[in-house]
């Protein structure tokens, strides 16, 4: 079936309610919007490849669109599909570093005070910015020193004396940068009574791949982790992920746009999150001890699009003492590796000004969010650390 | 995931009943297919604009005693017209406290306000950035202004100021028109398909673009009493009109556009901000695909009630979503609250009884495009306390309110946003009782 029959978008009434939600049009006229970039611009393209326009390229593929549509239509994925089918082979190094975070994550892991230093040095920042095309003023994430999974084969806690097990998806970053965030994973889950095992091999979910045009290879992953998944879900209940978009992707953009069959486990890959709030429902129980603090929670895109942040926002309530506000749902602006390349940086703050506005006004001591590169866009521009929900629920269990 | 209530619909309806329980302390969940369609709305507000015998309303209260007699099957009879004028007057105070600013009340009775192609429409509630016109008891408008001048953005195809200028002419009313652009506008320009109304007000609300603004609106201003505009500024200003207005020292009003129409998405996102800042959770995008109903359900007397024990959605999968009240506030056919194939119309979430519904399909539609349309007067049954029915049995723990219901025609009585505004405020009090 040709992905593109999915999308619905034939039932578009040119209403123009996706581009009001869209933050990319807000701040950059360039770019034509959703409605004529997805299913206007289709009716064109369907007939002569010509149309394809490469402004679709300034899409940050946030969905955004999608969840305003009053009439179902998958605009975001209309515009993916189209950038698969029209936009070429990406030759830009720069987009090849960025995209392939796992290879990437390998080889700076083994070496990373010298890369975390590195990386910081002026001089390197300005050959980034002026040869590369990664703007100076943007903060790399630091990378580890050894990674999740070298953490978990040598030092994690035994694991098998739990009587039932998940499988964690841990995604790049918690392997290569905060590996912390899976052990607090780890730790949530063990406190619930379930064990965590990790996949026999796991790639990159492919959703930076899929950003900067690398489908063939984003696809790759999705067969390979498609196949570890399955393999997993004959020993597991379920398989778990703390991130958004990974689980995003791994649920929604595996089928919609790489054409990676996921029927028969989709059920059963979980955002973490909202895992652990099915077991409590059946009536496992968590302790938190108490802690005066001002936590905001921001709806990542992906997690918009997932429609799960009540799971995130009823579990915090729990931990006594914590005063929680709900920030307005805006993109902060990073949308992955976007907001990494010098000809989206300054779009990408500009995108993010009203939610950084909204958190200086909240008088939070700490933001939550299950996105990764939101934690380190809103750290980056407020100043205020980010943590994801899973971190914050393990480190206050009593 | 449990609430003490789940609000099916993100309209004017869903957003009321939601805020007004939220305020008394309830737990609530709104679930929304995707935006609303106040977005196609004008911003203002109808009460009851005319009766069945086609004869035009100003005096609101005289009006819903007429419709009583006339129209029994109409919302607002099956409450009561002493019962719907309470809520109404409650609305009013509630959208105030909202943050909502609109002229207007049911104790004045109708105003005018101007169509996009300048009709004079009466209306019950406007924002008050729009071109707002008393009437006298017999609904003829009380002009304030006599020169009138009508400035739009160039090459904006969702307002025509000649138009509306030739129908301000035939009010006996002096008109001018202008345009203006500038760099920014240029550039959003060059895709025409998306030169719409919020889209123009993202860019002149921002304040790098004031200078073009104000220069324009003074010029404009120079030989009137009033500048009307198209409503494409003061989307996340909405003080941005009065402002002008003082730089102009001459009053500065906005007529809504056609459709997406920028007052109708910034009422839309006033009363999500409200809902969310009172801890509503709000669920987009997402729809239920499954419910549970206890009770007897082959009850054959009819006479014992059903109940709805869990809802399932697409995005909740296996978890479900437990509430012990629900409000169905889905909308009608635009909104998919209302579903029709070849075989029928049916409710689209729990497939509850309709009225109007004749038995041949030929019967549905008019050919008279502009006539009485027997269709929009389709939809959800309801008893006095908005409870509706399933197979001519109450479903105890659900109301109805908004478009979803039948027994009215919102566009020739003019009352959608009335009957929206009121039945969720009745379904709310419903709950709370």
């Amino acid at each position: 079936m040709n992905p593109l029959l999915m999308t619905n978008f034939e039932a578009c009434t040119k209403c123009t309610i996706c581009t009001e939600y869209c933050p990319v049009s807000e701040v950059r006229p360039a770019y034509p919007g959703p409605k004529q970039s997805g299913p206007d611009g289709e009716r064109q393209r369907l007939k002569d490849a010509a149309f394809y326009n490469k402004a679709l390229k300034y899409c940050s593929n946030c969905k955004r669109c999608e969840i305003a549509c009053p009439s179902n239509v998958r605009i975001g994925d209309v515009i993916a599909l189209a950038r698969k089918r029209f936009a070429g082979p990406n030759l830009s190094p720069r987009d090849a570093i960025l995209a392939h975070t796992d290879f990437m994550g390998t080889m700076a892991t083994m070496v990373a005070p010298i890369v975390n230093y590195v990386t910081n040095i002026p001089l390197t920042r300005f050959f980034l910015d002026k040869i590369v095309g990664i703007p100076a003023w943007r903060i790399f994430p630091k990378y580890s020193w050894t990674t999740f999974r070298a953490w978990y084969f040598n030092n994690r806690p035994d694991q098998t004396q739990f009587a039932e097990q998940v499988t964690l998806f841990h995604g790049c970053f918690i392997n290569f940068n905060n590996p912390s965030l899976g052990q607090d994973s780890i730790r949530l889950l063990n406190a619930l009574g379930v064990g965590v095992r990790l996949l026999a091999r796991e790639r990159c979910c492919g959703v930076p791949l899929i950003s900067s045009g690398f489908f063939g290879h984003a696809k790759d992953n999705a067969l390979s982790n498609a196949k570890n998944i399955a393999q997993a879900l004959t020993k597991t209940e379920r398989v778990v992920c703390p991130s958004s978009t990974c689980s995003m992707t791994l649920r929604n953009e595996y089928p919609d746009i790489l054409e990676v069959k996921n029927d028969s486990w989709r059920d059963r890959m979980d955002l973490l999150i909202r895992h652990v709030y099915r077991l409590m429902e059946k009536g496992r129980e968590l302790n938190f001890q108490r802690q005066e603090i001002k936590v905001a929670y921001h709806t990542a895109c992906h997690m918009e699009k997932l429609g799960w942040s009540a799971y995130s926002i009823k579990l915090l309530k729990l931990i006594p003492g914590l005063q929680l506000t709900i920030l307005p749902s805006r993109c902060c602006g990073i949308a992955g590796t976007y907001g990494f390349k010098k000809e989206n940086s300054e779009y990408s703050q500009k995108i993010g000004a009203p939610l950084f506005q909204s958190i200086r006004d909240s008088g939070c001591d700490l933001v939550v969010s299950e996105c990764e590169t939101c934690k380190m866009q809103i750290q980056m521009s407020t100043g205020v650390p980010c943590e994801n929900p899973v971190t914050i629920l393990a480190r206050n269990l009593v | 995931m449990r609430f003490d209530v789940v609000v099916l619909g993100g309209g004017l309806a869903g957003y009321t009943a939601a805020i007004a329980l939220l305020e008394k302390g309830l737990s609530c969940a709104l679930l929304s297919v995707g935006q609303s369609s106040l977005h196609f709305s004008s911003g203002s507000m109808d009460f009851l604009r005319a009766l069945p015998d086609e004869s035009q309303v100003f005096d609101l209260e005289k009006g819903l005693h007429d419709l009583a007699r006339q129209d029994p099957g109409h919302p607002y009879s099956i409450l009561g017209p002493e019962k719907t004028l309470e809520l109404a007057k409650k609305a009013e105070t509630a959208f105030a406290s909202w943050g909502l600013e609109m002229l207007g009340s049911l104790s004045a009775g109708n105003h005018l306000r101007l169509s996009p192609f300048g009709k004079l429409l009466p209306t019950w509630l406007s924002s008050k950035d729009t071109v707002f016109i008393p009437a006298d008891a017999e609904g003829r408008p009380e002009w304030p202004w006599l020169k009138i001048a009508l400035l739009t953005v160039k090459d904006f195809l969702d307002f025509n100021p000649e138009i509306v200028a030739a129908q301000l002419k035939a009010q006996g009313r002096a008109t001018s028109c202008h345009m203006f652009t500038c760099p920014d506008l240029e550039i959003l320009r060059q895709n025409p398909s998306e030169f719409r109304s919020v889209n123009i007000a993202r860019v002149l609300d921002q304040e790098s673009n004031r200078p073009f603004l104000t220069e324009a609106v003074k010029k404009a201003a120079q030989n009137a009493d009033a500048v009307f505009m198209p409503a494409c500024l003061g989307f996340n200003r909405p003080q941005l009109a009065m402002e002008l207005s003082k730089e102009a020292a001459k009053p500065i009003r906005l007529i809504p556009t056609l459709a997406p129409s920028m007052i109708g998405a910034r009422l839309n996102n006033q009363l999500q901000y409200q809902f969310l800042k009172n801890g509503g959770v709000l669920m987009s995008k997402d729809r239920v695909v499954d419910f549970n109903l206890v009770g007897d359900q082959d009850d054959s007397s009819g006479s014992s009630a059903l109940t709805i024990e869990r809802l399932h959605t697409e995005n909740h999968g296996d978890i479900p979503i437990i509430a012990k009240d629900h409000v169905l506030a889905t909308g009608s056919f635009f909104s998919q609250g209302l579903l029709s194939d070849i075989d029928g119309v049916r409710e689209a979430v729990f497939g509850l009884d309709l009225v109007n519904v004749p038995e041949s399909r030929s019967d549905w539609a008019l050919g008279e495009f502009f006539g009485s349309q027997p269709f929009a007067r389709f939809g959800v049954k309801i008893d006095a306390q908005t409870r509706p029915f399933l197979k001519g049995r109450v479903l105890a723990n659900l109301k109805a309110a908004g478009l979803v219901l039948g027994g009215f025609d919102p566009i020739r009585q003019g009352c959608g946003a009335g009957v929206a505004a009121v039945t969720a405020l009745a379904a709310a009090e419903a709950i709370l009782s």
